[in-house]
């Protein structure tokens, strides 16, 4: 499923290298503790991801370290 | 500095043969920080050593590691030395004399990752060759993907293509220059794509969306790029140049889009 980011992460992920051209692949920290790895995000703003989640969900957001 | 400055040193040991081993019969000699200087533009083959063939001043060919650029030692005689056996070995190999004449690296093909791949040989005594080890460096760089390839600079003039499925790409500043780690293509390249369609399968492009928006970058001279050949990823071939901007471009350097057909 695709999820579009709030602005205040796509203002961050913009500071943030690419991993190909257009895409950026994040963990997605989740206020319950929970955390979505590897997800790929596209011009900072559509997530795609396996699970669904709330914006409000959202604590943080890292560039994915292999 | 010619081969006479490159200074191979022994490990504890007497001649053999005209080369110089240790009572263990290790081999260890120091690289010259000219030639050092050389061998950092090469990728390693794993972590913080590469591998080949060393002609040495005897005339004998030996195969072996080289660490961190800075010490040869034979092939198979690193696995039963000790950090201290090591430490030894590179304070010896200071004081006596044996030349490396010319390194042949073995590359290790990141797509394989089994067995090896013989690349050139270079000689290391004679400093005019430094434009063929920079042009061997390039190609060798080009056979990888951006993230590996070491940083070099655009000269004036040089112009990149950036293709994207957004109009308001994001990557792009409001003073019209790109952020740092921005991916991107030679215009050159990019004159193989005629369809948003065809970018996302040249530059294997994660994002299906056709990416027809085309813009157009034209950096200063000596903007820091690193460039290589885009690898098959998501179902796409690849098989395209992209480039990193490492600390992306200055203002007024994007231009565009251009809208291309989606298929």
């Amino acid at each position: 499923m695709k999820i579009h980011l709030a602005k205040k992460w796509r203002s961050k992920l913009a500071a943030l290298p690419e991993s190909s051209m257009g895409a950026q692949h994040v963990d997605i920290f989740l206020k319950d503790g929970q955390v979505i790895r590897n997800a790929a995000v596209f011009n900072g703003e559509d997530c795609e991801t396996d699970r669904e989640f709330a914006q409000t969900d959202i604590q943080d957001i890292r560039l994915h370290e292999d | 500095m010619g081969v006479r400055s490159v200074r191979g040193n022994h490990y504890d040991g007497h001649a053999v043969d005209g080369q110089t081993f240790g009572e263990k019969g290790r081999l260890v000699i120091t690289i010259t920080s000219w030639l050092r200087s050389q061998l950092i533009e090469f990728p390693e083959y794993g972590m913080g050593y590469q591998y080949g063939s060393a002609l040495l001043s005897t005339g004998n060919w030996e195969k072996g590691y080289i660490l961190n650029s800075s010490t040869f030692i034979k092939e198979g005689e690193l696995k039963g030395m000790s950090a201290r056996d090591m430490a030894l070995a590179e304070r010896d190999a200071q004081t006596t004399r044996l030349s490396i004449v010319r390194i042949e690296l073995i590359s290790r093909p990141p797509e394989t990752l089994r067995g090896v791949r013989r690349i050139r040989r270079f000689p290391v005594t004679n400093s005019q060759k430094q434009a063929s080890l920079r042009a061997f460096s390039e190609e060798l760089a080009k056979s990888l993907g951006a993230k590996d390839a070491p940083v070099t600079t655009t000269e004036y003039g040089d112009l990149f293509k950036r293709f994207s499925a957004y109009v308001n790409d994001f990557r792009i500043t409001q003073k019209k220059g790109l952020t740092a780690g921005t991916f991107a293509t030679t215009a050159e390249d990019a004159e193989n794509v005629r369809t948003g369609r065809e970018a996302v399968a040249r530059y294997a492009l994660e994002n299906k969306a056709s990416a027809n928006k085309r813009f157009t970058i034209s950096p200063a001279g000596e903007t820091k790029v690193r460039e290589g050949v885009v690898q098959p990823a998501y179902g796409e071939p690849g098989g395209g140049i992209e480039v990193i901007f490492v600390d992306g471009t200055g203002d007024n350097t994007v231009s565009g889009p251009e809208i291309l057909p989606e298929e």
